[in-house]
């Protein structure tokens, strides 16, 4: 290595090999970076194919959902006219499809091979559908609804089952690969790290190295230097010179050394002169080069802000050639959507600074707008006149289009696409701000899913992960567009409720949570059974900042464990109010209980023909000596949790049979009496025997009495619904179908349930007028329900409007405030009485 | 069922009768009729009552609606009279009706009508197809047999392609006279001739040999054999004041 350096200069020395170490460095840092920015790019495409996929996903089950109610409409219609329209909107509609699922299918093939497969099964099965379909239709065309209905009710269980099967298996793959996608980005990022330090490490250590050589050498020999100008200080050059230095001659070759020297120096310093003119020659043409040849937009503009001279890569990237440009101001570029605030920080900083960067957004002469990186510098002569601004650009909106979906995946949960915790933190942050602003409470929700281990471990991670997909579905739909719902990991999910005006408008929704997610799932063909615990904390009472309130909400959570899961509770003030005033409302309701303090109140059922009472549904109702009436939407949970609903549903069971019995013999006959049944007292073994007992201890008949159940008690476990049913119906008891709905599982089991009245829903029956949609749905479950053979009440008619649309499509009962409130008995008699008949 | 049990059952009933119940208390027909029959059965009703204290009650839709609504549970009745052969074979198949116990007792025969006051004149089928001809109104083909009968015609007369885009169902007999009957001038509709109303004119009479016969079936359902009041009914409805109520409303009257 010495020899190697023996003959160079101390520039050449120290420069050359830091400028060898310094040039594999950029070039390691410069490999790594597109190395980086490949992985960003490949994560972007595979990220965006997940959402992507997502997207047409839901795209397709909502065109098949709409497929489906118009295939319902169009076996409802009775004329051909109205069938053509019906039939005109299907074939849009499947069209629709068709194209959405070929743009899967080459989505897919491009980028996902691993689907394609399930893309084929569910294209095959969706035009097995729609050819079973599109024979109903030709069939309902026909007017053959008989066998149309047939091939409908037919086709629902299989077909519609196996698409909707394969539509969870795509989203699964959408949900695995947004997940997938963010892991590539985290290892390639952690490998790119590793590998800058790594280089910067050598770099620093070859650095050293050369540093310490060379200063080595250079102080050695300026150690020789200075021995030797101490020597020439002292007199003693070197032997010859010292030899020659003491005589003349050896003064002579000094001066003429000082004469050669100072010539040489003259020299030296013409040729520096002509070294730096050629070097400016040469530095000026680089830079016109440069400007040309850069790969930077670059903009040249005089003092007055005009524009001189753009580069090539300018005109790549805005569009403009020199020509177009020239003269004008750079204003033209502008679109208005760079904050005026930015300019005005920009001239300030060119007049104080001379320089400025930041993001403008300009729009190219195609009219596109874009972000662009912007640096732009004053060049002022010596007296510090400016004489141009010198601009160089370039598009960003790749990296902010990259920028977005990393900050997307940084900020959701990759399985749920609910928000993660880190996000969580910084919003619940602004939501309580805003709230303190405006004086709101902030309501925050810490939820478990009970069992969800035992799941997860018996049944596998895949069914798990579909649990809790579907536990997010349900929580986004209990909640506002505002509220916040986040996934922290595990079973762990938080609801953040937004500016409620009191401290108990957290608990309805609390209990609707509770409500949605103790139903059970149907996943992969299994029904599972979880419930949620929840607890609950709400800002200000509770904690004033996110991390007090979501400690606060966890202990509320373990609470809700400890009181036996499935339950919701509060913390510190409002927890325990709330939860003595349940406490309070169970002993009350024992109490009332035992005293007789509960009633019943019955509606009046008419035929829609001819407005006559044909029958009655009993509501209790239950009048509390200090609150007044208490609602059975309140008190009824209390009972099912407490177990008080076996004593309460057996005294209302016997109390309506009673009061029937009375009315016979009062002479009001033919009526028929309707009782609710929960899901509660429908899993109970000793039913059938109760409603026996109840019907013999009156003197009644079992089609003297209709018993409703909820379509949820009905589906929660199917066979042993249909058993009960089947020996209430030995009885000769009636059995409805309550708030009967258009749910994509109903049609399959209803056709199993041994039932004979299905009561539409209040709430399709309130938008009958309104929404054409609910009108369709209403009209299509009247004629699914009448082609069974059953009869139909429909719930909540305040209108005439209703009733007359009801009446049209052939309803068979109505029951509403059009009609009748709930009346007490003594008042329902006298209705009855006036209306029988 | 064997006579000696049958006999046995109704000894019961008697018993029963005597035992239990107040002597004033009368007893109970439920009748599913076929809607076409309905007015001429409430007049056979009223008539019988005249001499025998019973309640009876109608309940009155299309014979395919009347045979689910019994097969499921939702309608419980004691005699059940059907419009074609099709919907009592229903019944007979879901073990509801004995085979032996269904009687033809009625026919009847469908017309093309119109409006009273309508303008409309047809005097041939195929003016159905013209343009002045704007909406056709027949009963349901699936659960409304003069519905399924009026198709069978149109398509037997070659007509059916022609003019089904003109089409329009009902749900059953009376809601169909009902509609045709307040509809406009370029409305026609086919219905048994027994349902002809004064609101409405018949134009032609549909040739028989386009359609299976026209033919009533009535049976009472075996859950019904224990009631006392079945046995005299059906005696009274063969004989002759019932077959008259049925000719005077239209109906061929000769049992088959």
């Amino acid at each position: 290595m010495p020899a190697l350096f023996r003959n160079c200069s101390l520039f050449k020395q120290l420069i050359v090999p830091m400028l060898v170490v310094g040039a594999i460095g950029i070039g390691a840092l410069i490999a790594s970076a597109l190395v980086l920015q490949g992985s960003v790019v490949a994560v972007g495409e595979s990220s965006s194919l997940g959402s992507e996929l997502l997207r047409r996903l839901q795209e397709a089950d909502k065109t098949i959902a709409n497929v489906r109610v118009l295939s319902f409409k169009h076996l409802a219609t009775e004329s051909a006219e109205a069938m053509d329209r019906t039939g005109q909107a299907l074939a849009d509609q499947k069209r629709a499809l068709a194209t959405e699922l070929a743009g899967l299918g080459d989505l897919c093939a491009e980028q996902a091979p691993a689907v394609l497969d399930e893309i084929e099964t569910m294209t095959r099965a969706i035009e097995d559908y729609f050819g079973r379909v599109d024979e109903a239709v030709r069939l309902s065309r026909e007017f053959e609804k008989e066998q149309a209905f047939v091939l409908v009710f037919e086709t629902e269980s299989r077909h519609l089952a196996a698409i909707r099967d394969s539509l969870r298996v795509l989203t699964r793959h959408a949900f695995e690969d947004i997940a997938a996608s963010r892991e590539n980005l985290l290892g390639s990022a952690e490998r790119n790290l590793r590998a800058t330090i790594a280089i910067g490490i050598l770099g620093g250590l070859a650095l050293l190295f050369i540093a310490s050589f060379v200063s080595g050498r250079t102080s050695t020999r300026l150690a020789g230097l200075l021995d030797w100008s101490r020597r020439i200080a002292a007199g003693h050059l070197d032997a010859p010179a010292v030899a020659t230095a003491r005589d003349e001659v050896g003064q002579l070759a000094n001066a003429m050394g000082d004469m050669v020297r100072s010539l040489a120096a003259s020299r030296r310093a013409l040729e520096a002169a002509k070294h730096e003119a050629e070097g400016v020659a040469e530095r000026l043409r680089l830079y016109a080069n440069a400007f040309d040849n850069s790969g930077e937009a670059m903009l040249i503009t005089d003092r007055r802000n005009r524009i001189l001279n753009v580069n090539a890569a300018f005109t790549r990237q805005t569009g403009y050639a020199l020509a177009e440009v020239a003269g004008q101001d750079p204003k033209i570029l502008a679109c208005g959507r760079t904050p005026p605030a930015t300019l005005e920080e920009m001239w300030r900083e060119l007049r104080d600074k001379g320089f400025w960067q930041g993001e403008l957004w300009d729009r190219k002469k195609s009219g596109e707008v874009y972000p662009k990186w912007t640096s732009i510098s004053s060049i002022r002569d010596e007296a510090g006149a400016v004489m141009f601004y010198l601009a160089t650009y370039s598009d960003i909106s790749e990296r902010k289009a990259n920028e977005a979906r990393i900050d997307y995946l940084a900020h959701h949960d990759a399985l749920t696409g609910l928000i993660n915790r880190y996000n969580l933190e910084n919003r619940l942050g602004q939501v309580l701000l805003s709230a303190q602003r405006d004086r709101l409470r902030t309501a925050v929700l810490f939820i478990d899913m009970d069992r969800f281990k035992t799941i997860n471990d018996t049944l596998g991670h895949h069914v798990g992960d579909q649990l809790l997909i579907e536990v997010a579905r349900r929580l986004r739909a209990c909640v506002r567009e505002s509220d916040i719902v986040a996934r922290l990991g595990g079973d762990e999910f938080v609801v953040v409720l937004t500016a409620l005006g009191g401290d108990m408008d957290a608990a309805p929704v609390a209990d609707k949570i509770l409500r949605a997610l103790s139903d059970p799932y149907a996943i992969e063909g299994a029904v599972l059974h979880s419930s949620p615990s929840i607890g609950v904390a709400i800002a200000p009472n509770d904690g004033q900042d996110g991390a007090s309130l979501m400690k606060n909400a966890d202990t509320a959570m373990y609470h809700a464990k400890a009181h036996g899961r499935n339950n919701v509770q509060f913390f510190t003030a409002a927890m325990n109010a709330a939860a003595s005033e349940r406490l309070a409302l169970e002993n009350d309701l024992r109490q009332a209980m035992q005293e007789g303090l509960l009633s019943l109140h019955y509606q009046p059922q008419v035929r829609a023909a001819d407005g006559r009472c044909f029958g009655v549904e009993a509501l209790v109702r239950w009048r509390h000596p200090e609150r007044g009436d208490v609602s059975p939407l309140q008190f009824i949970p209390i009972a099912e949790e407490s177990g008080l609903i076996d004593i309460l549903g057996t005294w209302v069971l016997d109390e309506a049979c009673r009061q029937l019995g009375a009315w016979r013999q009062a002479g009001i006959g033919g009526l028929r009496m309707a009782v609710n049944l929960s899901a509660h007292q429908l899993r109970t073994q000793s039913l059938v025997r109760r409603v026996a007992d109840a019907l013999e201890r009156h003197g009644l008949k079992g089609e003297d009495l209709e018993l409703e159940i909820t379509e949820s008690a009905a589906m929660e476990n199917p066979e042993c619904a249909i058993d009960q049913l089947q020996a209430l119906r030995e009885l000769g008891v009636q059995l409805a179908i309550d708030d009967f709905g258009t749910g994509y599982s109903s049609l399959a089991y209803l056709k199993r349930l041994p039932i004979q009245v299905l009561k539409l829903d209040r709430s399709f029956v309130r938008d009958i007028e309104i929404d054409r949609s609910d009108a369709d749905i209403s009209a299509a479950s009247l004629a699914l329900a009448h082609n069974l053979g059953l009869k139909v009440v429909a719930e909540g008619v305040e209108t005439p409007g209703q009733r007359d649309f009801l009446v049209r499509h052939g309803c068979d009962y109505l029951q509403g405030y059009l009609y009748s409130r709930p009346l007490p008995a003594e008042a329902a008699g006298d209705f009855i009485r006036a209306n029988l008949r | 069922m064997s006579h000696a049990n049958r006999s046995g059952r109704r000894l019961l009933a008697a018993l029963a009768f005597l035992c239990c119940l107040p002597a004033a208390m009368a007893g109970e027909l439920r009748l599913a009729l076929a809607n076409s029959t309905c007015d001429a059965m409430k007049r056979v009703g009223d008539l019988y009552r005249r001499n025998r204290a019973v309640e009876i009650g109608y309940i009155c839709k299309s014979s395919g609606l009347l045979a689910k609504g019994l097969a499921g549970g939702a309608l419980a009745a004691d005699i059940f009279v059907s419009a074609n052969a099709e919907w009592m074979d229903y019944v007979v198949d879901k073990g509801l009706v004995a085979r032996a116990n269904v009687a033809s007792p009625w026919g009847n025969a469908l017309v093309l009508a119109v409006p009273a006051g309508s303008p409309l004149r047809i005097e041939r089928w195929d003016e159905l197809a013209m343009p002045r001809v704007r909406k056709i109104l027949i009963g349901d083909p699936s659960n409304a047999p003069f519905g399924r009968y009026a198709k069978q015609a149109l398509e037997a007369a070659g007509l059916w392609e022609r003019v089904k885009d003109k089409i329009e169902t009902r749900k059953n007999i009376e809601l169909l006279a009902e509609s045709l009957a307040a509809a406009d001038a370029g409305t026609a509709g086919i219905l048994f001739k027994s349902n002809l109303t004064d609101r409405l004119r018949e134009t032609l009479a549909v040739n028989q040999s386009w359609h299976q016969p026209i033919r009533y079936y009535l049976a009472p359902l075996d859950a019904a054999a224990d009631n006392a009041e079945l046995a005299p009914f059906l005696g009274f409805l063969r004989g002759r004041a019932a077959r008259e109520i049925f000719r005077a409303e239209g109906f061929d009257s000769e049992p088959r």
